[in-house]
C-alpha cells in the first residue's frame, strides 16, 4: 500500500507554503518549518486517507499596536486529513482540519505567549458544534511542536486561569490551512504583496484540497436569501 | 591582441567576435589558466566568464581535478558557468560532455523562439522541459538567489541569447545538481528505498524507464529521474516504495537502501557532498545554501560534524 500521498497533492502543498515563505521573505519576515521535508509531513492512516502535520514559525511581525523594539511572532500548527470515495480514488477531498495557532511577543530573547486559537473543521462534527469554527484559547503548543522549530515558550507568569469566553465555538468559514495563510498574508503583509499573493493563489487555488461541507451546503440551499444561526451546525 | 588593447575581458570580447570564432557556441576554459602565456599571462577564469557572459556565449570550464574533492560541493551555485571535472587521459569524455552542454544550451535557446514571453522564469522553463505543473517547484530553485535573478531580463524583454544563458546555468548549477524536483542515480535509488545495485538492474530500469528525464542536459551516462513522475509510478502500483514493487516484479529478495551513516537505517535522501544515500535521521536539511526546492538533499551527519561552518550551521 503507497505510504506516500499522490503526488498532485504533495505538490500542491508544497507550492501554497513555498508560496507563502516567498511573500514573507519579501517582507523581511523569517519563516522556519523546521528540518524536516514536506514529505515526512503525511501519513498514510487508512486505505484511502491521510494525514498531513505541519507547523510553520513566521517571525519579525511588527504590529503598529506593540511598542517599539517588541515583535511579534506566529507559529501555526496545522493538521489535516484527506480522503477519496473507494469507488473514486482519484477524488480527494478535506475531511478534517485543525489549525492551532500561538502569538508571541519577542522581547530580550523570550517568546511571551499572548495569545492562543485554534481554528477546527472535525472530521466527526457533535451537533453542538459548528462544522468550521475556532476556539480562543490560552494553551501553548505541544512541546514537540516547539522543539521541532526550536523555540522555547512561556507563558505570562500569574494567570488566573482561562478566560470565560475560552469554551465558546465561533462559527467561522473555511478556516483550513490554505485559509489561514490567505488570511495572514491579508492580515499582516503590505497589500501590494498581498496582491501577488492572490493573483499567484488563484492559480493554485483550484490544485488545493477542497473540504467537504454537504451539511451546510444543504442548509444554505434551502434558505438562500437570508442566513440563519443554524446553518453553520451539522444538524439542524 | 596586446595588453594595451584594453583588459582581459574586452580583448576576450572582441576575439570572439571575429572569425572562427564569431559564431561561438560554447566556450571551454581549464578553470586554472594561470599559465596562459603572451599577451593573455596572468588570465582567470573570472575573466573569461565576464565576456562571455556579455557575449551571451555559455561557458563551460573544467578542472583538473583527478579526485572527486572538496571542490565540487563548495562551488557555488550561483555561478554563471559550468564546471565539469576532467580526469587527466579522458579527454574523449570531457569532450563528451561539452557536446551535451552545447546541445543543451542550443535546445533551450530553440524552445524560447517559440515561447510566449510573458512568463517568469520558472513558468518559462517549466514549459521548455516540457512540464508546466513543475513551475511552482522550479520557482522554489529560485527562491533568494538573488545574485542570478539580477542577470533576469525583465518580463516582456526577453533576449533569447540572453535568457538561455541564465537559464542553462539555472538548470544545470542547481536544478539537476540538487535533487528535488529531479534525482541523480543515487538519490533516485534512495528516494525509492533500493540498493544502487539494484537500482542499476536493467529490469529495474525499465520499471521506472517513464521518469527519465530527457531534456536540456540529459545524459544516458549520468541520468536524472521526475521525483514526482517516480512517485507516480509507485502510486499506481499501490505499494509503499520502489523496493516492494521490485520485489514483487523482479527479485522478491533485492535489498533495500542503506543510509551511509547508519547502515542498519533505510536511506530516502542523499547527501551532496559525500554522493552518497542518507536517512532523515542522520541528516540535516534545510541548509541555507541550498536551492528551497532540493528536498531530497540533506547533509549527513558525518559531514556536518567535519564542514558545520563551511555549511552556515
Amino acid at each position: 500500500m503507497a505510504t506516500i500521498p499522490p503526488p498532485k497533492i504533495l505538490t500542491a502543498y508544497d507550492a501554497l507554503l513555498s508560496k507563502f515563505e516567498d511573500v514573507a521573505i519579501q517582507s523581511n519576515l523569517t519563516v522556519c518549518q523546521g528540518d524536516l521535508p514536506l514529505a515526512s509531513s503525511f501519513e498514510r492512516t487508512g486505505q484511502h486517507e491521510f494525514k498531513f502535520s505541519r507547523s510553520i514559525h513566521l517571525k519579525g511581525l511588527k504590529p503598529k499596536q506593540r511598542p517599539r523594539g517588541q515583535t511579534l511572532s506566529v507559529i501555526l500548527w496545522a493538521q489535516e486529513r484527506f480522503s477519496s470515495p473507494e469507488k473514486s480514488p482519484n477524488d480527494w477531498a478535506l475531511v478534517e482540519s485543525n489549525v492551532r495557532l500561538n502569538f508571541f511577543v519577542e522581547a530580550k530573547g523570550q517568546s511571551r505567549l499572548v495569545q492562543a486559537l485554534h481554528y477546527d473543521f472535525p472530521k466527526e462534527c457533535p451537533a453542538a458544534h459548528p462544522l468550521f469554527h475556532v476556539q480562543l484559547t490560552d494553551e501553548l503548543l505541544p512541546p514537540e511542536v516547539l522543539d521541532t522549530l526550536k523555540v522555547t515558550a512561556t507563558v505570562k507568569e500569574g494567570r488566573s486561569g482561562p478566560p470565560a469566553w475560552v469554551g465558546m465555538r465561533i462559527p467561522t468559514p473555511d478556516m483550513t490551512l490554505s485559509s489561514v495563510l490567505y488570511c495572514a498574508v491579508a492580515s499582516y503583509l503590505k497589500d501590494e504583496i498581498f496582491a501577488k499573493f492572490a493573483e499567484d493563489y488563484e492559480l493554485l487555488k483550484n490544485r488545493l484540497l477542497h473540504p467537504r461541507f454537504d451539511p451546510i451546503t444543504d442548509s444554505l440551499r434551502d434558505s438562500p436569501s437570508h442566513f440563519k444561526s443554524s446553518h453553520w451546525f451539522p444538524t439542524k | 591582441m596586446s595588453p594595451k588593447d584594453g583588459t582581459y575581458e574586452s580583448r576576450l570580447e572582441k576575439l570572439l567576435q571575429k572569425a572562427p570564432l564569431s559564431n561561438a557556441t560554447l566556450v571551454l576554459a581549464d578553470q586554472d589558466l594561470s599559465k596562459s602565456g603572451g599577451s593573455f599571462a596572468g588570465l582567470s577564469v573570472n575573466a573569461v566568464a565576464a565576456a562571455s557572459t556579455r557575449l551571451s556565449i555559455p561557458l563551460c570550464s573544467y578542472s583538473r581535478q583527478s579526485t572527486a574533492s572538496d571542490y565540487e560541493w563548495r562551488r557555488r551555485w550561483e555561478e554563471a558557468y559550468i564546471t565539469l571535472k576532467f580526469q587527466p587521459g579522458r579527454l574523449a569524455e570531457l569532450a563528451r560532455r561539452a557536446l551535451i552542454i552545447a546541445r543543451g544550451f542550443a535546445t533551450i535557446r530553440a524552445a524560447l523562439e517559440k515561447a510566449p514571453a510573458d512568463k517568469t522564469p520558472s513558468r518559462l522553463l517549466a514549459t521548455i522541459l516540457g512540464r508546466p505543473d513543475s513551475a511552482d517547484k522550479l520557482a522554489q530553485y529560485g527562491m533568494g538567489d538573488q545574485s542570478r535573478l539580477t542577470i533576469v531580463p525583465k518580463e516582456g524583454n526577453w533576449d533569447n541569447r540572453r535568457a538561455s544563458l541564465f537559464l542553462g546555468y539555472w538548470l544545470w548549477n542547481s536544478i539537476l545538481r540538487y535533487p528535488g524536483l529531479l534525482a541523480n542515480e543515487v538519490a533516485a535509488a534512495s528516494h525509492l528505498n533500493l540498493g544502487i545495485k539494484v537500482f542499476k538492474g536493467p529490469q529495474v530500469q525499465a520499471l521506472f524507464q517513464k521518469a527519465v528525464y530527457r531534456g536540456p542536459f540529459a545524459d544516458r551516462q549520468d541520468p536524472r529521474w521526475w521525483r514526482t513522475a517516480l512517485d507516480e509510478i509507485l502510486g499506481a502500483a499501490d505499494v509503499a516504495d520502489g523496493l516492494e514493487l521490485v520485489r514483487a516484479r523482479v527479485d522478491k529478495r533485492a535489498k533495500r537502501s542503506s543510509c551511509s551513516v547508519e547502515p542498519a537505517d533505510s536511506a530516502g535522501y542523499y547527501c551532496p557532498i559525500l554522493e552518497h544515500p542518507v536517512s532523515l535521521k542522520s541528516s540535516r536539511g534545510s541548509l541555507p545554501w541550498f536551492p528551497r526546492g532540493a528536498d531530497l538533499t540533506r547533509v549527513c551527519s558525518t559531514c556536518l560534524d567535519s564542514y558545520g561552518p563551511w555549511l552556515g550551521v
